[in-house]
């Protein structure tokens, strides 16, 4: 950032340090010298920079670093080359961005520095970066020695009175619409800052004027940070000081227009509060009208119309705000007078849009029309937060006006052209405006998908705390905030720092529950913070994989692909550009994964839901080539620099077994998933719960009454004690849908089964009014009477449904895509499955009766067909009976698959049960007895299914019994038992009790062979060292003495 | 006689190690071993002996420089005269200590011993050592040449290898890390277990493995949360300490403030705390200057002007280097006892033009600036505890360790009773006093 405006500094106490710092330079050559160069200005360090070379001679290589840079070391390194430099300086340390993480890494190889680097290194810091050094790299730091430039007093009241100036020379230079907070770049903000400090230090005392320009920088600062409080404080005291210079008459004009500039930023502050407390919001929206009128006034007095015609817009928007169409009218029209002679197009454009509301408002749709179209006929840039606006004005208008395709039109250019970040607010009107339009017109998968867009919008700007049945995906870096608010962030870390980056671990079997986020987990959570990550000194390339009907070929895919280019890896090495090579063979995969070892790179692949592996390589030789490749892999011989981690269901655990054995045979590991390769992920505590439902709705703003989290979080709480966060993020979805936030509300709309209830009604109206009946049924037919969620393919369905495929096709992918069903990818068609079996209630409740009684008309109905048509096949059939018995194989053939894939999921259910049993079993005592319980069910479960042993449940079974507490004898008091001891040699146990006995029992068979009788309670029993004695006290005053052989 | 100035500068600068092998730089190695009890060694070299021969694991510890080798060795010397067999070895030389994995630590372990076996005619087959060796080779893509004279299955020149290049070092790593435990069992049931009842047969008590320098593992934090050391001695403790033979293990001190220090004792030091020698005193508890120390530290400024000359001549000739012995003690006072911040300060006033004498006035405006320096650092709620650590001379809990030992902010001392206590950084503490 260099100023022109900037007097050059003097040199004054810097000329000594500078001589010394070029003598130590020289003096140390040909020798690794670390040399700390300390100045907190940039226009200082750049005319030292300058003097060193022109006025002392000193040669010396300079080195700038990138924002984006990761390591000192290896940059200096690169930089070089060949080179033989006498010195280098290094510049930019200030501004590199992942700071902490390159002092670090510089502090783990430091030994490196005096081994390759035999020359003077100079590091230009500051006194913030000292600091760090000080804390983070105590050693490093104590190997230099650092030379301390300042500037003096007067210097440091220029430098801060420039940069005061500079804020309100860009304020009244900026075109109001573009957005204003980013005058200074940090390290600016930074030197002032430290300037300030230095004065405050030296004890300076600053003239009113700067001091209330400062004040006005300190304002914007804070209000830029969100405390507006402070702000509000700041601007304040910047106004009095103006004001009372609106007395000296020739500074007046000066002392108006500053005033204006001021007000206007205490209206934006104003402004800000009433979008944040919804309670109070109408007081801060009157506050903020009034402070732009007088913000306007001052600049009508000041005569600066121009500086008016900036500033009036937002005036307007406040108006809008509080509906005061009357009011904004005359604004509108005042505004509209100014911009005509004044303003620029984008302020025009404002205006017809502010007209276009108050016509939108008033009904008169041709008018809203004509303005709104005034506007959008206005050339913007791309960026212009407004644009979506007009965009939606017009839409609005056009629907009115009957002209629904326009409209629609109109609103998919908007969606398109427009980024949310702009103004996600309009953005999110934008999507529920086209979502209704769609809907409208029956196009109920482009509305979902619509409805499904705003959600995620909704997320990322903070504006929605739950997800509801689906899974986060898309690893968009903005997403990271709302996964760290989803109670996971933890296992990340841990997977992250303990797994990935420990060379130790290789492989990694991540699983759990269904419903319990491990999607989310790698989606959102994982493949975002690996994603160009440095560990040492490799970068990390996340690959994952979830379609598995030909891994090689996706796989290679993936691989193929350019690894995004991010912030600081552009220089990322990829001899593959551009995906001008296609991978489709095992030989490729493996040379791209050597090729991505030889540039540095730690290849993570992820093979995310991998239960559908088994689903669909149902050939074991297909398997066997797979578990070839992962071997390779671990073994870390061919294929270096890969890990892997395996992401599947609990109850499929078992599947992995099969690559245990592989392993084994190839003696490779006989344990490959022991233990501590595995990652269990499980549902939340009820504290953690709490936790997340607290973290996540005050991110939204979305606040509920505490009670409420409490009650919500006992609803939600199982008696295994566990919370699944698939039902939290459902019913929360529930509860900010319906705006519930209070404990009385819930109580009135709850309890937490209606409210799933009416978030599966939500689904199922957005099928569509003439398809619910067919969604209903859908979902209905995706239970059974057991409870349990049978799988059923798309054919199925279809017979057991009143035909209608379109409506099922439809019916399906909103579900899908809602994430109430799964699909789950099979041969010859895909399975259709509920989510979650605490669905199946819900659906099997709401309208059963009415469904089957339908259904049940619907097959009669289908019968009378039948009927008709087999009389037509009698006499077709002797034509093609030949054919049909062809048919006959086929048919039975499916059913065949169909009761497979029934038994699986029994199979699934046993598996569940016993998975539950052992996870529960190594949590907390009070669960052992749930435990048993749980494994016995999945024993008995698992012998209903013909021609199989499940081997889990016999494992849960055994492991639980252990746990349960396995009492030998019980000896029985009348009273309180005070005392118990064992003999030295364990042989007997000795009691003391309230019923005025102590007796001694034989440990082994639990006999009782002697009775000592008190008159009181006996308080102690205690054996002799060598077991021949008992003694017992009592509180009857005496002690009593026996032999234990003979009692 | 004259100091040659470019010299005496070139060797106060405080990024410069000490290379004892050189024998120019010998010249400034000032052993302060004498100012230090010996009582430790015992201690562990009775531990060794009563065990035996059930193996043992034990931690020793330290300032860096303040002279474990010097000791260790004795220990060696010492066990050995009991019929020990004791390989000794200086972990530095086969591992880059910014960058230590565990198997790297029981490569090195592997290699010495077989090399120290073989030395005394005790010749070993492996199959799985031989194994490991054609696997690196095809690991590495590199032809390595194994002479049959090859004293340690290859591995010296795999690590010789992987010291050297951190792509080495990775590559094998990434290969070796996940199968620690093959490894830790090779070593015990193929190289130990046969060791031991050879080393019987020649009347031998036992083996002993004393790995120094791991002290200086780099205290960096690992992405894990942890540093490096907290990592390899605790959380890999009890690989570390499952070895079939006597070990000793340096380690730094920092895990001595750790709140993994329980967990250390228990999982590596079989339940007992690692053994300390302490720094070089310069005063003692009530003040005073401990006279022995500060007459060591002036012997090692002084090394560094006149490397040639013997202790009594340097002294003839402080007045060469400074304005007065004073300004020299003052110095020597200042700075703690670390030699670092000794050398610092030394080197900040000898950047000067006209540097020498060394004037009392620009030894003050130096000290000044390092407190100075370091202050900037410092919160206000650390003022309040460092305030307490200068009243109270303690210190307790890892955080305070993190914060002002490790900071540099306070030191800590020892006295020849084995007492410990904690003090302000001078520099610091003289600011404190302004203030």
């Amino acid at each position: 950032m260099s100023d022109g405006q900037i007097p050059q500094p003097r040199a004054n106490g810097n000329e000594e340090l500078l001589s010394d710092l070029a003598r130590t330079v020289e003096m140390s050559e040909g020798e690794f010298t670390l040399l700390l160069a300390r100045c907190n200005y940039s226009h200082l360090r750049e005319c030292l920079v300058k003097q060193l070379r022109e006025q002392y001679q000193l040669k010396f290589r300079e080195i700038r670093l990138e924002p984006s840079v990761k390591t000192l070391y290896t940059t200096i390194q690169e930089a070089l080359g060949e080179e033989k430099p006498l010195a280098v300086m290094v510049l930019g340390l200030e501004s590199v961005e992942a700071i902490e993480q390159v002092l670090t890494s510089t502090n783990q190889v430091r030994e490196e520095f005096p081994k390759n680097f035999p020359f003077p290194l100079v590091l230009w810091i500051n006194d913030s970066l000292l600091s760090l050094l000080i804390r983070l790299v105590p050693d490093f730091r104590s190997w230099g020695m650092s030379f301390n430039f300042t500037l003096a007093t007067d210097e440091l009241i220029d430098f801060l009175r420039q940069k005061a100036e500079k804020v309100f020379a860009a304020v009244e230079a900026v075109d109001e619409l573009v957005r204003t907070d980013a005058i200074f770049s940090p390290q600016e903000r930074a030197e002032i800052s430290s300037a300030l400090k230095q004065l405050q230090n030296q004890g300076v005392e600053l003239d009113p004027e700067l001091e209330a320009n400062l004040e006005f920088c300190l304002g914007r600062n804070d209000c830029a940070s969100g405390q507006i409080d402070s702000a509000l404080a700041h601007y304040q005291k910047s106004l009095d000081f103006w004001q009372q210079q609106e007395e000296d008459e020739p500074r007046k004009k000066h002392s108006l227009e500053r005033q204006g500039i001021i007000l206007f930023h205490v209206g934006k502050c104003y402004c800000y509060q009433a979008q944040h407390n919804q309670q109070e919001n109408k007081d801060y929206w009157q506050k903020a009208e009034e402070t732009f009128r007088e913000c306007l006034e001052k600049f009508e007095q000041a005569g600066r119309e121009d500086l008016a015609a900036k500033f009036i817009g937002k005036l307007g928007e406040v108006l809008r705000q509080q509906e005061a169409w009357l009011e904004l009218e005359k604004l509108a029209q005042k505004s509209l007078k100014l911009h005509q002679e004044n303003g620029s197009p984008n302020r025009l454009a404002q205006d017809y849009i502010f007209l276009a509301e108050i016509a939108l408002h008033r009904e008169q749709w041709r008018n809203a029309r004509q303005w709104a179209k005034k506007a959008t006929s206005i050339p913007t840039e791309p960026q212009h937060p407004q644009r979506g606006l007009y965009c939606l004005l017009l839409a609005q208008a056009l629907r009115k006006l009957g002209s629904t395709q326009e409209a629609i039109d109109c609103m998919e250019k908007a969606t398109e052209e427009n980024q949310p970040e702009f103004n996600p607010r309009v953005y999110i009107r934008l999507l529920s405006e086209l979502r209704s339009l769609y809907y409208e017109q029956k196009k109920y998968l482009e509305a979902f998908e619509v409805k499904q867009k705003q959600r995620e919008i909704e997320l990322k700007f903070r504006l929605r705390a739950f997800i509801g049945a689906g899974q986060l995906h898309a690893l968009q870096k903005e997403l990271a905030p709302v996964f760290a608010a989803s109670g996971r962030q933890q296992d990340v870390n841990y997977l992250v720092n303990e797994r990935i980056a420990l060379p130790k671990y290789k492989l990694t079997v991540l699983y759990g529950p269904s419903g319990v986020g491990k999607s989310s987990l790698v989606n959102a959570g994982l493949v975002p913070v690996l994603q160009g990550k440095a560990m040492g000194d490799r970068n990390v390339l996340p690959i994952t994989l979830r379609v598995y009907t030909n891994w090689v070929k996706e796989l290679g895919k993936k691989l193929a692909e350019v690894p995004e280019t991010r912030e600081g890896t552009e220089n990322l090495p990829n001899p593959f550009k551009k995906d001008s090579i296609t991978i489709d063979s095992l030989d490729g995969i493996k040379a791209q994964l050597r090729a991505n070892a030889d540039n540095h790179l730690l290849t993570v692949l992820i093979f995310d839901q991998f239960e559908e592996f088994f689903f669909v390589c149902t050939k074991l030789e297909e398997r066997r080539e797979f578990y070839g490749f992962l071997l390779e892999c671990l073994k870390g011989i061919e294929i270096q620099f890969v890990k892997v981690i395996l992401s599947l269901r609990e109850d499929y655990l078992h599947n992995l077994l099969e690559f245990e054995q592989f392993a084994a045979v190839q003696e490779f590991d006989s344990d490959l998933l022991k233990k501590d390769r595995r990652y269990y992920l499980g549902n939340f505590s009820p504290d953690a719960a709490q936790k997340v439902i607290l973290e996540l709705t005050q991110r939204a703003q979305f606040g509920l009454e505490s009670d409420l989290i409490d009650a919500l979080v006992k609803d939600l709480t199982t008696e295994l004690k566990q919370v699944p966060p698939i039902e939290l993020q459902v019913v929360g979805a529930q509860l900010q849908t319906e705006n519930i936030s209070a404990l009385k509300e819930y109580r009135k709309k709850g309890p937490k089964e209606k409210l799933v209830e009416r978030y599966l009604e939500e689904v199922i109206l957005d099928c569509g009014s003439e398809n619910q009946r067919a969604a209903r049924s859908v979902l209905y037919l995706l239970t059974d009477e057991n409870n349990t969620r049978p799988l059923k393919t798309k054919t199925e369905l279809g017979k057991e449904l009143a035909a209608e495929a379109d409506q099922l096709d439809l019916v399906l992918e909103i579900f899908v895509k809602s994430g109430l069903v799964f699909r789950l990818s099979a041969l010859p068609e895909d399975n259709y499955q509920l989510v979650h079996d605490y669905l199946v209630k819900f659906i099997r409740q709401q309208k059963g009766s009415e469904i089957i009684a339908e259904l049940q008309q619907e097959k009669q109905q289908r019968i009378l067909i039948q009927e008709k048509l087999n009389r037509f096949l009698i006499v077709a059939g002797l034509v093609l009976a030949g054919l049909a018995s062809l048919a006959v194989v086929f048919a039975l053939e499916s059913r065949k698959q169909a009761k497979m894939a029934r038994k699986q999921a029994k199979m699934a259910f046993v598996r569940q049960l016993a998975a539950t049993s052992e996870s529960i079993g190594s949590q907390e005592p009070s669960l052992y007895e749930t435990s048993a319980l749980l494994a016995l069910e999945s024993m008995k479960q698992s012998q209903k299914i013909k021609n199989w042993v499940s081997l889990e449940a016999d494992r849960a079974l055994r492991n639980s019994l252990i746990l349960l507490p396995n009492s030998i004898a019980r000896i029985s008091h009348q009273g309180y038992v005070y005392a118990v001891a064992f003999s030295p040699d364990g042989k007997y146990l000795a009691t003391g009790s309230g019923d005025n006995t102590a007796r001694l029992i034989e440990v082994t068979t639990g006999k009782e062979i002697a009775r000592i009788s008190h008159q009181k309670d006996v308080y102690a029993v205690a054996f002799s060292p060598d077991g021949k004695y008992l003694a017992t006290r009592s509180e009857d005053n005496t002690a009593r003495l026996i032999e234990v052989t003979t009692g | 006689m004259k100091v040659d100035l470019r010299r005496f500068f070139r060797a106060c600068n405080p990024s410069k190690v000490l290379r004892i092998e050189k024998a120019e730089e010998r010249k400034y190695y000032i052993d302060f071993s004498k100012v230090r009890g010996a009582e430790i060694i015992e201690e562990l070299g009775q531990t060794i002996a009563l065990m035996s021969p059930d193996p043992t694991c034990q931690l020793f510890t330290g300032h860096i420089g303040c002279g474990k080798s010097t000791e260790l060795l004795r220990l060696k010397a010492e066990l050995e005269k009991q019929k020990f067999h004791v390989v000794y070895f200086e972990s530095s030389q086969d591992l880059d200590m910014g960058d230590v994995d565990l198997s790297d630590i029981l490569l090195a372990i592997a290699r010495q011993v077989k090399e120290s076996l073989e030395a005394i005619n005790i010749s070993l087959e492996s199959e799985y050592f031989t194994n490991l060796f054609k696997e690196f080779v095809q690991l590495l893509k590199t032809p390595i040449a194994i002479d049959s004279g090859e004293l340690s299955w290859g591995i010296g020149k795999i690590t010789l290898k992987a010291k050297e290049s951190p792509q080495v070092r990775n590559q094998l790593r990434q290969y070796l890390e996940p199968r620690t435990e093959n490894l830790l069992k090779a070593i015990n049931e193929e190289l130990l277990e046969p060791a031991k009842l050879k080393l019987e047969e020649q009347g031998k008590q036992g083996l002993v493995v004393i790995v120094d320098n791991l002290d200086r593992v780099d205290n960096r934090l690992m992405s894990l949360g942890k540093t490096l050391p907290e990592y390899l001695f605790v959380q890999r403790g009890d690989q570390l300490d499952s070895l079939n033979c006597h070990v000793v293990y340096t380690i730094p001190l920092v895990l001595m403030f750790s709140n993994e220090r329980e967990a250390l004792k228990q999982r590596l030091g079989g339940g007992t705390s690692p053994m300390v020698l302490p720094m070089v005193p310069v005063r003692l508890k009530d003040g005073s200057d401990c006279l022995e120390g500060l007459a060591l530290l002036r012997q090692m400024v002084l090394a560094r002007a006149f490397p040639e000359l013997s202790p009594q001549e340097r002294l003839n000739l402080i007045e060469e280097v400074f304005d007065s012995t004073e300004t020299l003690d003052r110095l020597c006072r200042v700075s703690g006892g670390h030699v670092r911040n000794l050398l610092s300060l030394l080197y900040t006033c000898l950047r000067k033009r006209k540097a020498l004498p060394i004037m009392r006035e620009r030894l003050e405006i130096a000290i000044r600036e390092s407190g100075n320096e370091l202050s900037l650092a410092i919160t206000v709620d650390e003022w309040e505890l460092l305030r307490r650590v200068a009243q109270s001379k303690k210190l307790t809990g890892e955080d305070e360790y993190q914060t002002l030992l490790r900071s540099m902010f306070v030191f800590e001392y020892r006295n020849e009773r084995g007492e410990l206590w904690f003090d302000l950084n001078p520099v610091l503490a003289e600011i404190e006093e302004e203030s």
